[in-house]
């Protein structure tokens, strides 16, 4: 028997081949070209492994020789054949080395020797290697670990199951098939057939089925199978499809070199750079190439930038990470796109702080003929901020010069924000043209002398030489001179859209004027206590009497919204009482005064020479006004206009003409128009002016046809709900100030409201903050002797019986509401709106069906329970208390009710609605106030008892039902809490849980620390919910309850 | 499925990599051949582009609607070649990024020319073309259609010169000693073990998008794959195979 070498040999064409070299003498062998000796001679497994190949080899594989390559006769194994074959020979080995296979086998591999089969057979190196390949093709195969690959093999489509390792050795991919084939096939001859597989699929895994796929199918059933293998991975190969792209740019290290990195961000959230997750093969080049040409895609400035080391981060300049920032972000963004800047960085809004306003004095008022009040000339000079960085001349030039939004400001890198920057430039422009119109028309030379009091300056161009067009460098200063009415629209216009004037205060307040008034100036001249008022005026008080005389002598009109309680009505009969009286033109009082500190723009008309001022208020407290002006000021003559036998004809117009003080309330103000406007006012005082906010009335349009030379209104909410009602009180106060109601929406009101504009907001003081004065009573620094002010709101547990009818109610609204159209469906949760807060109250009160409050006994309703043992305590101290609803019907089912069950303090209970008369109101408040440190107890509905009123006996306040606005219910609560208020103040805001009306509480709380703003701004709310979310409100949550 | 040509009118191939291409092609084509190729590729009659090492490949529909396999050749680099150009190429890291955003840098086609290399068809000559129709030797109108989807497809993916030249973007990058040496600011991040293969983990559904759900459920079986999330299967549902072009 010769000796016989077995090669295995990979072959470009045939693949994995067999070839056998026989030794025919000692040193000479040949090819062999017929297997039929080789089989018969050879172990039987051997022998059953090529059982099935023809005897005669027809194919030749190409060999490497000495003298070049040769050509010999080789049978093609694949398949099963070829892993039949090298596992018998691996057999084979295995009886030899036993245990030690691997480590021999890992020896001779090392030494390139061959090894001895059975005494006749050798295996040859590359069949040695076969072996070892086969215990790793196992190995992916039991662990499946296959991938498969679709190809063209002799022009027709096949499937390939191959190994996980795409470069591995082609051998282990053909042993990796003929291992995964019969394996598939045992499982697919289990497995219930599939409905459809158009492609073939299957048998072309399990056999050598046809694979019904074209190219480009081969191609996408190839890369779904990597897909789907890579999936059983996990962490690696991160597709840079699905995570999301992310830019991060960094400040330079040094110099200005703005590095910018391509990162992408795991479902988990973590970002790591691109060039970090190549480094460590977590995703391939060609993921990270595409990352990073997604970045170029969409950010035109990347494009062009300097690439790193890395190749897919850049280095910007900075005037190409100014662009990336303007221009590239938002398109990245737009794409989904996360753009990470510097930490704590934020853009750097440009403000235009006013530095100091002034208004030409008298002297040279009279010189020029120019206007009095809003027509006076007036001076504003601003200076430019970024941040909270005032700009030099320099700093402004770079920043120009830089035509960037990246500038180094001060060592710092800063990010100006485009649109406040250049607002600021627009508005200085339009700022410097106007100015320059009003000084051409001032001086024949169209020179402006330097106003007086103000120190020239050095040469800031836009002041010193505005003629000149396109003066570069833009000054870090501009001054301008325009009459203020000029001046206020200009900050109203489009001109001023997006300028923002950052701070509330000057830095340097003027001496004379309207500048006066300004924040952070002197504020208005100060003048004694008029000598005529019969009471101590408080510090703020007085403040208030000189703002409002000052606002009077320039001929303007003001709104004073103090608090309730901080004493209005003494500061309006004070300024009434001051102008009767007059006050030195020359500062008497100040015998220093200098002559340019002339206070007063016209000097005060002689005493007697007045005419009346008009009154307009509540019927609620004309009474309060008419004891206060009888008590502290009697020296006017006063005259109420109200009542059935009131004159309508030509006496009253003659009378009025004597009076000092004419007080009439707002249902007559429309009503006897016609009489009350033949009468020539002194001025007209509009008390409680949040009833003329809403335009279109009849009675805001009456007030805006009175005439009268000095305007002021009163209120203690400016803004209750929105800025346009503020709009309305100033188009009372200073028609036209403010502009068009249309422009004033569009321009201030919206952008504020809607998106939080601080800009608009900005503007908006500085227009108005000289005409509006607000005291607020927790300020302690404006009133030093108020009691505190507690504010409870309790939750109150609904009875049984209270839950069954609320359910009740909100099922029943849901099976109407249900196909109900857009009105009628408003309408159903309003009116279900108000029979849950009835229910909420008292079954009784929503029942109506004269049901006792009692039943044997027991409460109803878990506020009723509440308020008893509040009010018990109280009386038990000998305290008062007043309380309110909004529903007169349960105040007169609760009238008789407390009237028996606190029988023993002998209390009546006084009730304030509507519907009494102004005489028994007055009486009722007067009865109250009289009886200090005595129990007591009043009812009131909210809306008649709501303003006006004082009472201050009371330290108790109850909200029985809670009303959707809180400036309501403070301005209610402030009947109590208020100016001769002794004791700490209790307010009771009852909430039933789980209703409505704790849900609401919530928003209602929100909304109060908007109306503790200056200017609050604030939204219907409750008429702009959808009826969604009303019903999510409105639900009886059952956990709560 | 056929491929539609984004330009309508005029040269096809608006970047300068995809002139030069078609330029070299057209010098094979001919003017007449040009022209036929050129309308053809514009109506749609290729069906299918397949690129890889050394071939562009494609089925292109005759006007009595017979299928024919085009194929235009460009050899890949030889060994030598392939060498040179991975080393010319690693000095420019930005190299894979702007091939993968559809920029082909002219100047570094200069400076493989001074290496006498390019990635373009240095010649007409360079070209070799073969078709299943009885135009033979050609090149028929097949060819040129093909031709004209390939430079359009070269304009928009320069990288596929790459892959004609037997490489890939993988080749532009030299493999890295240590991980994350990209800069001393940047987190270093040790390379984490290679994370175990789990066969259970494997998600069938990225089978199904291709195979159908039958054939998929019964693959994923073999593999053991792990009943997942109900939701992937909506997710299945709305991606229907991408084409690969």
């Amino acid at each position: 028997m010769p000796l016989r070498r077995l090669s295995l040999v990979v072959d470009d064409d045939l693949g994995p081949a067999l070839w056998v070299r026989e030794q025919t003498a000692p040193g000479r062998a040949r090819a062999l070209e017929d297997l039929s000796g080789l089989r018969a001679d050879a172990p039987p497994a051997i022998a059953e492994a090529l059982a099935d190949a023809p005897d005669h080899l027809r194919h030749r594989v190409r060999i490497p020789g000495r003298d070049g390559d040769r050509r010999v006769p080789a049978l093609p194994l694949a398949g099963t054949s070829l892993t039949a074959f090298v596992g018998a020979a691996a057999e084979l080995l295995r009886i030899r080395f036993g245990e030690d296979l691997t480590a021999q086998l890992s020896a001779l591999l090392t030494d390139g020797a061959a090894a001895r089969l059975t005494g006749e057979l050798v295996a040859m190196p590359d069949l040695l290697a076969a072996i070892v390949l086969d215990l790793r093709a196992r190995e992916v195969v039991d662990g499946r670990a296959m991938r498969v690959r679709a190809r063209e093999r002799f022009g027709r489509p096949v499937l390939e199951w191959r190994a996980p390792e795409r470069d591995a050795p082609e051998l282990l991919h053909a042993l990796v098939d003929g291992h995964a084939r019969p394996a598939f096939a045992e499982h697919l001859r289990q497995a219930p057939a599939p409905a459809e597989d158009a492609a073939g699929v299957l048998w072309a895994l399990a056999d050598d089925g046809e694979l019904r796929a074209d190219l480009p199918a081969q191609r996408r059933l190839t890369a779904a199978f990597d897909a789907f293998v890579d999936s059983g991975r996990p962490g690696v190969q991160l597709a840079s499809t699905d995570s999301e792209l992310v830019v991060r740019l960094f400040q330079p290290p040094v110099g200005t070199a703005w590095p910018l990195q391509t990162c992408l961000r795991e479902p988990s959230g973590a970002v790591h750079p691109v060039a970090d997750l190549r480094a460590v093969g977590d995703l391939t080049t060609a993921g990270a190439a595409e990352t990073s040409a997604a970045v170029m895609r969409l950010a035109p400035t990347v494009r062009d930038a300097a690439v790193d080391d890395t190749g897919v981060d850049w280095l910007l300049t900075t005037a190409e990470a100014g662009e990336f920032l303007s221009r590239d972000t938002p398109a990245l963004e737009e794409a989904g796109v996360t753009v990470l800047l510097p930490r704590d960085w934020t853009t750097q809004r440009t403000t235009l702080r006013p530095q100091e306003a002034e208004e030409e004095n008298g002297q040279e008022r009279e010189k020029k003929a120019s206007g009095v009040g809003l027509g006076a000339m007036a001076s504003f000079r601003w200076r430019v901020a970024v941040g909270d960085t005032e700009l030099t001349e320099e700093e402004m030039e770079e920043i120009r010069e830089a035509q960037s939004e990246l500038v180094l400001l001060r060592g710092q890198w800063v990010r100006l924000d485009p649109t406040t920057l250049r607002a600021a430039e627009r508005f200085l422009d339009a700022f410097a043209s106007r100015t320059r119109g009003a000084r051409l028309a001032t001086g024949p030379d169209g020179i402006a002398p330097t106003p007086s009091g103000l120190p020239p300056r050095h040469a800031p161009a836009g002041s010193s030489a505005p003629a000149l067009p396109d003066l570069p460098p833009r000054p870090a200063e501009v001054e301008g001179r325009a009459p203020w009415l000029e001046m206020f629209s200009m900050i109203l216009s489009p001109d001023a859209a997006d300028v923002d004037f950052g701070m509330s205060a000057l830095v340097s307040g003027g001496r004379h004027g309207l500048a006066r008034l300004l924040p952070g100036a002197e504020g208005a001249f100060p003048h004694p206590p008029p000598r005529s008022l019969r009471a101590t005026l408080r510090p703020y008080q007085l403040d208030g009497v000189n703002w409002l005389w000052a606002l009077d002598r320039m001929g303007l009109g003001g709104i004073l919204a103090d608090d309730m309680g901080l004493g209005k009505t003494m500061q309006v009969l004070a300024l009434l009482c001051r102008e009767r009286e007059g006050t030195h033109p020359f500062g008497r009082e100040r015998p220093d005064a200098e002559a340019h500190e002339v206070p007063d723009v016209a000097s005060a008309p002689a005493p007697g020479s007045l005419g009346p001022t008009l009154l307009v208020c509540p019927m609620s407290v004309v009474g309060a006004w008419q004891r206060e002006a009888a008590t502290f000021a009697p020296e006017l003559s006063v005259h109420v206009h109200h009542g059935g036998n009131r004159l309508r004809d030509e006496s009253f117009v003659a009378g009025a003409a004597d009076l000092d003080l004419v007080i009439t309330t707002y249902s007559l103000l429309a009503r006897d128009l016609a009489v009350l406007s033949a009468v020539p006012w002194h001025r007209i005082v509009l008390d409680e002016a949040q009833h003329v906010k809403t335009p279109g009335t009849q009675v805001t349009r009456a007030a805006r046809t009175l005439t009268a030379p000095h305007r002021l209104a009163l209120t203690g909410t400016p803004v209750e709900n929105k800025l346009a009602d503020l709009h309305s009180l100033m188009e009372v106060a200073n028609p036209g100030l403010l502009g068009s109601a249309a422009s004033f929406r569009d321009r201030v009101a919206t952008p504020i409201e809607e998106d939080g504009d601080s800009g608009a907001l900005s503007r908006l003081k500085l227009v108005t903050s000289p005409f509006i004065l607000r005291r607020v009573k927790t300020d302690r620094s404006i009133i030093k002797d108020l009691p505190e002010k507690n504010e409870l709101t309790q939750v109150v547990n609904l009875t049984p019986e209270q839950a069954g009818l609320y359910q009740a109610l909100v099922d029943d609204l849901m099976v109407k509401i249900d196909g109900a159209d857009e009105k009628a469906r408003r309408t159903l949760v309003v009116s279900t709106i108000t029979r849950l807060k009835q229910v909420c109250n008292h079954p009784a009160h929503y029942l109506g069906d004269g049901t006792p409050m009692l039943r044997e006994g027991q409460h109803r309703s878990g506020k009723l329970e509440l308020i008893d043992d509040v009010l018990g305590a109280a009386f038990a101290e000998g305290e008062k208390a007043i309380l309110f609803t909004q529903f007169t019907t349960f105040g007169r089912l609760l009238v008789p009710y407390w009237e028996e069950r606190f029988a023993e303090y002998g209390i009546s209970v006084p009730f304030l609605h509507g519907g009494v008369s102004k005489h028994d109101r007055d009486q009722m408040v007067a009865e109250f106030q009289g009886q200090r440190d005595r129990p007591g107890l009043m009812l009131l509905s909210l809306r008649a008892g709501g303003t006006g009123l004082t009472l201050t006996a009371a330290n108790h306040v109850v909200h029985l039902d809670r009303w959707w606005n809180p400036a309501v219910e403070n301005q209610a609560t402030d009947r109590a809490f208020r100016i001769g208020q002794r004791k700490d103040v209790t307010v009771h805001k009852l909430v039933s849980a789980g209703t409505v009306e704790e849900k609401i509480d919530t928003v209602l709380a929100d909304k109060q620390s908007l109306a503790d703003m200056t200017i609050s701004p604030g939204e219907d709310w409750l008429s702009s919910l959808d009826d969604d979310r009303l019903l999510r409100l409105l639900r009886l949550d059952e956990e709560d309850s | 499925m056929s491929i539609r040509l984004v330009s309508r009118r005029g040269a096809i191939g608006k970047s300068w990599h995809a002139a030069a291409l078609r330029d070299a092609a057209e010098r094979l084509l001919g003017v007449g051949r040009a022209g036929s190729g050129k309308a053809d590729a514009r109506a749609g009659r290729v069906q299918w582009l397949d690129v890889e090492a050394g071939t562009a490949r494609g089925d292109v529909l005759d006007a009595d609607g017979e299928l024919h396999q085009a194929r235009l050749d460009l050899p890949p680099y030889s060994p030598d070649d392939r060498e040179e150009f991975v080393r010319i190429a690693r000095s420019r890291p930005e190299l894979p990024a702007r091939l993968a955003g559809g920029i082909y840098p002219e100047e570094f086609e200069r400076t493989l020319a001074g290496s006498e290399l390019s990635l373009l068809p240095r010649d007409a000559s360079e070209l070799s073309h073969d078709c299943s129709c009885l135009d033979w030797p050609g090149p028929c109108r097949h060819v040129a259609a093909l031709t004209y989807v390939l430079v359009e497809a070269v304009d928009e993916h320069p990288v596929h010169l790459l892959t004609l030249r037997g490489l890939t973007l993988e080749d532009l990058v030299a493999p890295r000693e240590t991980a994350g040496s990209g800069g001393a600011d940047r987190e270093e991040e040790p390379a984490p073990p290679l994370p175990a293969y789990d066969p259970a983990r494997t998600d069938p559904e990225l089978l199904a998008a291709a195979i159908g759900p039958g054939p998929a459920q019964i693959i994923a079986a073999f593999y053991g794959s792990q009943d997942r999330a109900g939701s992937e299967d909506l997710a299945a549902d709305d991606h229907p195979p991408d084409d690969l072009q």
